[in-house]
């Protein structure tokens, strides 16, 4: 069923033409930024589940890991100050991604922050940060891998 | 050889899904948009199905994940052959201009730019997509025969449904290991999907340039275009719930399309658990439609199937009713009149700007709302084609139930507002420019939608 209808008019249409007329705007400053995002190397490797091989002989096939980090980074995020130029926000952001790829990387293993746990992972997300078990602690490193990543094990 | 066989992946959905449409009796669409909407309706009802399938051979036995590909074909020759004895579309598909080519052909290129940019930078997704669809479908993929590591309390989200996950398991499976393809063709798939359903619903009801216009509206939505390249289920969400309501709206809704709106809504529930009060508030706007409400009901038990079978087989709490402390210290929150201002003044920002944290965000649903009411007001256009009420009733109610969420949650109200609520209106952003195109554009040509 097809009827024919009058030409569109354009001042019919104006309201919503401005409205298109800002998306066109918004659009075209999507254009340069995701250009500029493209030339740009990715933070995050493709490859970050790589990074983890080293340590998988060594895991138990399950069970729950302990988690950590870079002191400076989770000291920057306890004192609530930026970390090279990132906002705290965008850091405990970072340092959750970090977490959730460690546990992809990780998977069927779990993960969980602090390092309270028998087997204890840390890594930070892009940085070459090396992680660090606090001070006594009863753990001694059994793997590394590649961009700071290491594995501990309680003595 | 990934790339190929994820591509390959997507067959036996299409396959599937366009002998869906089918068997409930759908026409098929005129022009370059009816087509484009044609293959993301086909696409919608292929993959639910192949996610429900994937779910399936998950419970039955994990081994037997590597036939996933076959169990689909399976299927697809399956249907094929009922809908052989049963009704035929594409006989009416006719040509395009070449405006409406070169339209298509630039809006795609624009999505598929800015999708690919992202994927470029964040090839995991964004922090959801890592931390909850994707680590669940790693979990399904690794945990082998005892599937209990996917929704074990260390998993964040354990109760959400599966919807994703499964898509990005079956993926794998079709690429033979674990691949970031296949996550983000996904996200692609429903994007692609979700634009070209919305426009080719208003193309049926207002011509194909006011189609093009609605998708013009949703590829130059950064913040959509964003989410659907993150990974997530929130666009997968969007573009199920304006396929189940543009099929509701039609002027006719026969068996077939109740059975196909009620499909659609099931995978709804399958998707997000937004999606199950989603669903819900749709059918309860056709309680006086018993007719069609039973029909809808029908359509929507293979969702409503999975949905029940992962909640008795892998019972999880979910966190915001978990930690709601109770009734009474919901209540206490919804007394709190300042949570309200709070929240009907995120709401008001959202709704008048898209995302104040993108620094390319657009004009919210308001300004769309009143250009909408001034273009129908000043050229006096005719009466919708379409049921307009059931779509401005669902985003109405849904918008409702996100308000009353969001003043009662246990979280921090400010971090779940600046988290959530761009996404949340998402949800209902592309069924919004659906009813606003089809009610206030120019009328063109009349093509009544899917429905016969």
């Amino acid at each position: 069923m097809t009827d024919r209808a009058p030409r569109i008019s354009v001042l019919r249409l104006a309201p919503a033409g401005l409205l298109g007329a800002c998306l066109l705007a918004v659009a075209c400053l999507e254009l340069v930024e995701r250009t500029r995002r493209l030339l740009e190397e990715p933070k995050v490797a493709a490859d970050f589940k790589q990074r983890f091989a080293p340590l998988l002989p060594h895991l138990p096939e399950r069970g729950v890991l302990g988690f950590v980090t870079a002191p400076e980074v989770l000291a920057a995020l306890t004192s609530g100050k930026g970390f090279e130029g990132l906002t705290p926000t965008e850091l405990n952001a970072v340092l959750t991604m970090n977490l959730f790829l460690c546990a992809q990387a990780l998977a069927p293993r779990h993960l969980v922050l602090g390092e309270q746990q028998e087997w204890v992972v840390g890594s930070f997300l892009w940085e070459e940060r090396v992680p660090a078990l606090p001070p006594g602690s009863p753990h001694e490193l059994v793997a590394q891998g590649p961009h700071g990543v290491r594995l501990w094990k309680r003595r | 050889v990934e790339a190929a066989l994820t591509l390959l992946s997507f067959l036996p959905p299409v396959w599937i899904g366009a002998s869906l449409l089918r068997l409930t009796g759908a026409r098929g669409r005129t022009g370059v948009v009816g087509r484009w909407g044609d293959l993301g309706m086909a696409l919608l009802l292929g993959l639910g199905v192949v996610s429900i399938t994937t779910f399936v051979l998950l419970l039955a036995r994990r081994s037997w994940l590597g036939s996933a590909p076959f169990a689909e074909i399976g299927v697809a020759l399956g249907l094929a052959l009922l809908v052989r004895r049963r009704v035929r579309i594409f006989e009416e598909l006719g040509g395009s201009t070449l405006r409406d080519l070169v339209t298509c052909g630039l809006l795609l290129a624009w999505v598929g730019y800015v999708f690919v940019s992202i994927q470029h930078e964040a090839p995991h997704g964004d922090s959801d997509a890592a931390g909850i669809w994707n680590q669940r479908a790693v979990y399904l993929w690794r945990s082998g025969e005892d599937l209990a590591p996917a929704f074990a309390a260390h998993v964040s989200h354990p109760d959400y449904p599966m919807l994703v996950p499964c898509l990005v398991v079956r993926g794998w499976s079709w690429a033979g290991g674990e691949s970031l393809l296949a996550p983000m063709a996904v996200a692609g798939a429903f994007l692609f999907a979700c634009i070209g359903v919305a426009a080719a619903a208003v193309a049926a009801a207002r011509g194909p340039r006011a189609g093009l216009f609605a998708a013009a509206i949703l590829a130059g939505t950064p913040v959509f275009v964003h989410s659907g390249a993150a990974q997530c289920a929130d666009v997968p969400l969007a573009a199920l719930l304006v396929a189940a309501l543009a099929t509701l709206a039609a002027p006719r809704v026969e068996r077939g399309d109740a059975v196909r709106a009620g499909l659609l809504l099931g995978l709804c529930c399958w998707t997000k658990n937004e999606g199950l009060v989603t669903a819900a508030l749709v059918l309860l706007l056709h309680a006086r439609r018993p007719r069609i409400l039973a029909w809808t009901l029908v359509g929507a038990l293979p969702g409503l199937a999975a949905c029940a079978v992962q909640r008795i087989r892998f019972p999880a709490p979910n966190d915001l009713v978990q930690d709601l402390g109770g009734i009474g210290a919901g209540a206490s929150r919804f007394l709190e009149p300042g949570r309200h201002a709070d929240v009907a003044l995120g709401f008001l920002e959202r709704l008048l700007w898209f995302d104040a944290e993108f620094w390319n965000g657009v004009p919210g649903m308001l300004p769309w709302l009143v250009a909408g009411v001034l273009a129908v007001r000043a050229a006096g256009f005719s009466r919708p084609p379409i049921d307009i009420q059931v779509v401005a009733r669902a985003i109405g109610l849904l918008l409702l139930f996100y308000y009353v969420v969001l003043v009662v949650t246990p979280r921090d109200l400010a971090w779940h507002l600046g988290t959530a609520l761009s996404r949340l209106l998402l949800h209902t952003w592309p069924a919004f420019v659906y009813a606003l195109c089809a009610s206030s554009a120019p009328e063109e040509t009349t093509v009544l939608s899917w429905n016969r």
